[in-house]
């Protein structure tokens, strides 16, 4: 095992690298932007190195300021965590090239699978189903539209080298595809460096279901089971849960060997993830993440597997012990994203200074998250702060666990998803486990969530008119009087003649 | 007079005018008319059919039918009342921050006419972008933002005349 390992990001998922390593024995290296000096994570490593400026640009995806942290601190290996650098396959090789060990996939199967027109052929290749939809990438609008015809309306627009949600349109007509098929082009060009698209036919009200795999380098490679992501914003997951209550074992198990066929045919290594979508019980492949991801947590519940403390013993060259048949699932369990994001408003980001902060914990409760009272959430990175996983011995016991462990999360200074989750738990569709990746969209949950803010700010306003009506009682000038005792300057509008 | 209440963190602008009992008090878009009566240590205020009992503990707390709230008096001017304050009150309107976050383009430059709804400027923050877009028709008077600056919440971005 290694000595020491340089942890490549910032955030809950860079605590929960640094929780496994300390577990390993292994000295953790922090690296940080200015705006992170403070944070969680640089005071649970045994060092820290600053890389720059708050912008990821200058700091977290700074190779060659990583690169020197981790030579200078002594690290003998990289763990990328997810977003940043963790699927950039130049960085991987370069950490090799330094001498020191990525922990994730190999560069060339990050190449092979990462880009989704690859995978797509690789996919066929294997037999693995697909949507139906162009073969590689189409080299211009007049040709997607032409597979538009033949798949049919509506198809889905997608970039070879997109991700979360970008380069991503749907083409309802073919009036409106040369525009959105421009439009996309132009997005993933400027986000991702590579303008490629390709077309699919979209699915109407998929499931999103994907496959946890580990693979070493013995020629070992085991799937974990199924997590389902359904519950999306803006293509963005919300809430995952494992096992999915859409699958039957049969299902499992033939998505399972799905997933290790295209890992085998990848010549993957580590942990990934396999992504289909599951519409009138089919399955298509949909793409691969060739990192750990974010919902990794409900995995790691329903089958007592530390897919962190995995990707280590495989990265330093470990045999997987575990094999299939020792995979077993038990119980349910919820991951549920707590963001710094205002869902009233389109959930715009809301980041801010974390005045107060309760987390729960109890039975089957587990909590991953990067906050301290009295630091500030800065406005740079991701608005994800926090994950609460519950587990259950089953769906029902889980999502009442959730119910309590939700109630007693508390996180005051900026506004939060947290709400929108509780009302989630209370809808019936939800509760019966009919999801879908449209399900925000027609379920009533949002308007739910607008109707309480707005009893709770009518509330809220009584009791400012009862207390001020109060206020005015006492002498004269009374309120005045309590003003000029805070030291605040005041701030009043002048809006007065 | 004009009081800001800040209440549990969230922030209420009150217009009020008091004669003895009877307190006029404008919240937002509505004008309470309230009753407020001394019993013993607690005040009765009275109004829409329902009496909440407040009772002041220090310059801070106070408990409101019974639930201890922290509040602090952030503003206080002794002029205007309810429905008065808006008499001549022809000072530009400032368009702030939804967000924190930075500046990625600025759209309008000093003098231009805009219409409501127009986009003033693009905001990033956590990888996603924001417009911000005229509340009303005018002219932008002055432009607070500049590209590639970090804004707070809440702070000014543009002043637009009517």
């Amino acid at each position: 095992m290694f000595r020491t390992l340089l942890v490549a990001n910032r955030g809950e998922i860079a605590c929960r690298v640094i929780r496994a390593c300390r577990e390993l024995g292994v000295r953790t290296v922090a690296v940080h932007s200015d705006a992170d000096a403070d944070a969680l994570h640089v005071r649970l490593a045994d060092a820290a190195v600053a890389i720059g400026p708050a912008p990821s640009q200058q700091s977290y995806l700074r190779q060659e300021a990583i690169l020197e942290a981790a030579e200078r601190a002594g690290a003998e290996a990289v763990h990328p965590g997810y977003g940043f650098l963790s699927e950039n396959a130049g960085f991987a090789r370069a950490v090799g090239k330094a001498g020191l060990v990525f922990v994730g996939p190999p560069p060339e199967a990050m190449e092979a699978l990462g880009d989704k027109v690859a995978a797509r052929k690789l996919a066929v290749r294997e037999g693995v189903p697909v949507s139906a939809g162009s073969e590689g990438a189409v080299k211009d609008a007049d040709e997607a539209l032409a597979v538009a015809r033949r798949v049919g309306f509506p198809v889905m627009l997608k970039a070879a080298g997109g991700g979360g949600g970008m380069g991503l349109r749907v083409a309802r007509s073919e009036a409106e595809l040369p525009r959105l098929f421009a439009d996309a082009s132009a997005q993933a060009l400027s986000a991702f460096g590579n303008g490629a698209m390709f077309v699919e036919k979209y699915l109407e009200r998929p499931r999103h279901i994907e496959v946890q795999i580990l693979a070493d380098a013995h020629g070992h490679v085991i799937h974990l089971g199924e997590r389902e992501c359904s519950i999306q914003r803006r293509h963005q997951k919300l809430l995952e849960e494992a096992p999915s209550p859409a699958l039957s074992e049969a299902m499992r198990q033939s998505v399972g060997t799905m997933a290790v066929k295209l890992a085998r045919a990848g010549g993957y290594r580590n942990a990934g993830t396999m992504e289909f979508l599951l519409q009138d019980g089919a399955f298509h492949f949909n793409e691969v993440n060739a990192r750990l991801q974010v919902e990794h947590p409900v995995t790691e519940m329903v089958t007592g597997a530390d897919l962190v403390r995995w990707q280590l013993r495989i990265a330093a060259g470990e045999e997987l012990s575990l094999r299939q048949e020792d995979v077993r699932l038990r119980g349910h369990a919820i991951e549920f994203r707590i963001n710094a994001e205002d869902p009233l408003h389109d959930f715009r980001p809301s980041p801010g200074p974390v005045r107060r902060l309760r987390v729960p914990d109890g039975e089957g409760v587990r909590v991953d998250h990067g906050l301290r009272e009295g630091w500030t959430v800065p406005s740079h990175y991701d608005s994800l702060v926090a994950k609460v996983i519950v587990h259950g011995a089953t769906r029902g016991e889980a999502l009442a666990r959730s119910r309590g462990a939700l109630s007693h999360l508390e996180i005051r200074g900026f506004p939060t998803n947290r709400d929108l989750h509780l009302l989630l738990l209370s809808d019936p569709a939800f509760r019966k486990g009919e999801l879908s990746t449209r399900f925000l969209e027609e379920r009533p949950v949002l308007a739910d969530l607008r109707a309480r803010a707005a009893a709770h700010a009518e509330e809220a306003r009584r009791r400012a008119v009862a207390l001020a009506a109060a206020l005015a009682q006492a002498p004269e000038g009374g309120i005045g009087t309590l003003h000029h005792r805070h030291t605040t300057p005041a701030r009043v509008p002048r809006r007065d003649a | 007079m004009h009081v800001v209440l800040e209440i549990d963190g969230e922030t209420h602008d009150l217009w009020i005018e008091r004669e003895d009992e009877r307190v006029a008090i404008e919240a937002g878009d509505k004008t309470f008319s309230v009753e407020a009566r001394r019993r013993g240590k607690t005040i009765e205020v009275a109004f829409d059919g329902r009496t909440f009992h407040v009772e002041t503990r220090g310059p801070t707390h106070a408990r409101i039918d019974g639930h201890l709230v922290e509040f602090r008096v952030v503003g206080f001017s002794p002029g205007g009342g309810p429905g008065r304050h808006r008499a001549g009150a022809a000072g530009p309107a400032r368009v702030r921050t939804p967000m924190p976050g930075r500046v990625v383009a600025v759209k309008v430059r000093e003098g231009d006419a805009v219409q409501k709804g127009q986009v003033l400027l693009v905001l990033e923050a956590m990888k996603m972008q924001n417009e911000v877009h005229a509340p009303t028709t005018g002219r932008v008077a002055k432009v607070h933002a500049s590209e590639g600056g970090v804004v707070e919440a809440n702070a000014v971005l543009v002043d637009l005349e009517g």
